[in-house]
């Protein structure tokens, strides 16, 4: 089961949380204050028939005996330590115990929570410009990472190889509004192919049918955002079903990494297309960009706007397929939520309300993503109301 | 017996040196309105040397002028400065045009009337009287900060 409620106490770096995820959960926070790994324990709690019966295929073991040894296998090499005597995790109001995740024979192996970790750029080995599968990591390497890397891998050579069609743009694939966001902001033009040379099978961009442009010279932003966009074409099926299997979540880390605030625009209208299929979403998340979108969302709602606020807030067009995915990202039904992981405390705070006016500094300032900038202007405002003359 | 510290203070100088305000020196932070007072945080209130409210002081004279709000005095360290603050909506782009013409008052009113308050240091801060539509990023306060308004988002702390 996924959790709705998740309670938290000395937890990795986390000292005390209670997180409720909404339809859109976003988590922010300087490093190493336990957000990807309060992420990776979702998926963990959802998915831990999925993970135990991924990991036996794939030769990792673990002593049932030693649960700390699972927490490696899960979170990675030199994680033991973020489940302690003092922990104590609570799935909407049960207590979860380490040593019942880390003992075999879970049965249920469907899968619930996609994860996109914030490391995709690791999917595409450099050297070919083909998808690393799970074997192509190192064994310390965090589950969510290798079974990313893995997913890709079957979605190029179970799908996209059997289609003559180029990768991206797919006529099938994503809403045409969302297609054409993406094709301007991120791929500049160009079309993402996949070909031989050689004998040896990889993933381009492709200006025209005979400049192919291999992953090294990809820009850092396409580098981050591909192997993003295939995770999201995991979820976003092509045929008329609207979700994939039984996934019900889609966690994205750090969705603008690389990417210019124009196309963070056109990454977040992958999340409202996730939402409008009733996916749950959960970021997490350095950029202002995205909480100004979730801030926006939030303000449209309580004012009751139009969907024509939301399709100007992105440039969507004006046609039935943008309107419908505008209305759906105003959908009162599907609760915004925010949390603020604070580094000086340890304590996971509910900023959801994201009010630049708030007495809360931490939700005024949005959990530090605006306080720098709102800071660095004050300084200008007060250096100009000391200078020679006010203007 | 000498005079009240307060008296010598260089904002009491100041506010009584000024026309129009020579009744409207208020020790502490009395002459604001109680809940636009709610919104100043002050740890140390020995630190005020006073304040003035310009609104009620200029509505006779200026009555359809976009008068400016308060002026409080304050020993930062060992300056005393000048705090400038407006409490206003900052609910819409409105309400940035609107600031932006107190903001120009202000500065004639220095210029002119108000010239023994024309000294630094000094801040000049909007503080939000509601709900805040603006982001402490967002680029319209960019424009009034250049022009030397710091946005204070719901409280200012002193």
């Amino acid at each position: 089961m996924i959790p709705r409620r998740l309670q938290l106490r000395n937890f990795g770096p986390v000292k005390s949380g209670d997180i409720r995820f909404g339809a859109l959960t976003v988590f922010i926070g300087p490093q190493a204050t336990g957000k990807s790994l309060t992420l990776q324990l979702v998926k963990l709690l959802a998915d831990t028939g999925a993970i135990h019966e991924t990991l036996k295929r794939y030769g990792v073991d673990w002593k049932t005996g030693q649960p700390s040894t699972f927490i490696n296998a899960v979170f990675g090499e030199g994680t033991e330590g973020i489940w302690k005597e003092s922990t104590r995790v609570e799935s909407d109001g049960e207590q979860v115990r380490l040593h019942t995740l880390a003992k075999r024979g879970h049965r249920n192996s469907e899968e619930r929570v996609f994860y996109i970790p914030a490391q995709r750029v690791l999917a595409i080995n450099p050297q070919s410009g083909w998808f690393r599968g799970f074997y192509d990591y190192r064994p310390g390497d965090p589950f969510v990472v290798r079974d990313f890397g893995e997913k890709l891998r079957q979605l190029a050579e179970e799908e996209l190889l059997r289609s003559s069609e180029a990768v991206f743009p797919q006529k099938k694939r994503l809403k045409k509004a969302i297609r054409d966001a993406l094709l301007e902001a991120i791929f500049g033009g160009f079309s993402l192919q996949l070909e031989a040379t050689m004998g040896q099978r990889r993933i381009v961009l492709r200006a025209d049918e005979n400049t192919s442009l291999p992953f090294t010279v990809w820009s850092a932003g396409q580098r981050e955002f591909i192997p993003l966009l295939l995770g999201a074409y995991h979820l976003l099926p092509p045929s008329r079903t609207s979700r994939q299997g039984s996934i019900e979540l889609a966690i994205i880390e750090e969705i603008e990494m690389g990417l210019h605030p124009r196309a963070i625009s056109a990454a977040m209208l992958v999340v409202l297309d996730l939402l409008q299929r009733n996916y749950q979403v959960c970021l997490s998340t350095h950029s202002p960009y995205v909480l100004d979108v979730t801030w926006a969302l939030r303000r449209f709602r309580e004012t009751q706007a139009g969907e024509e606020f939301v399709r100007a807030l992105f440039g969507l067009p004006s046609n039935a397929e943008a309107k419908k995915l505008a209305e759906a990202a105003l959908d009162p039904n599907k609760e915004l939520k925010v949390y603020y992981f604070e580094k000086e405390t340890g304590l996971v705070r509910d900023i959801s309300d994201l009010d630049p006016a708030s007495e809360q500094d931490f939700e005024a300032g949005w959990g530090g993503l605006t306080e720098f900038s709102g800071h660095v202007g004050n300084l200008v405002a007060r250096a100009v109301a000391n200078g020679k003359a006010l203007s | 017996m000498g005079k009240p510290s307060h008296k010598k203070s260089r904002f009491y100088q100041a506010v009584t040196a000024t026309p129009a305000l020579v009744s409207a020196y208020c020790p502490g932070l009395k002459a604001l309105q109680p809940a636009d007072k709610a919104k100043i945080i002050c740890r140390n209130s020995k630190k005020l040397t006073g304040s003035a409210c310009l609104d009620k002081a200029l509505k006779q004279a200026m009555p359809n002028d976009p008068r400016w709000d308060y002026a409080i005095g304050y020993q930062r360290d060992r300056t005393e400065e000048i705090v400038w603050v407006e409490v206003h909506p900052a609910d819409s782009g409105k309400a940035i045009r609107e600031v932006g013409k107190k903001l120009d008052w202000l500065t004639n009113w220095l210029a002119g009337g108000g010239q023994a308050m024309n000294y630094t240091p000094r801040r000049l801060v909007w503080v939000a009287s509601g709900r805040s539509s603006f982001s402490n990023n967002d680029p319209k306060l960019r424009s009034l900060r250049q022009r030397g308004l710091e946005f204070a988002g719901g409280h200012l702390e002193l």
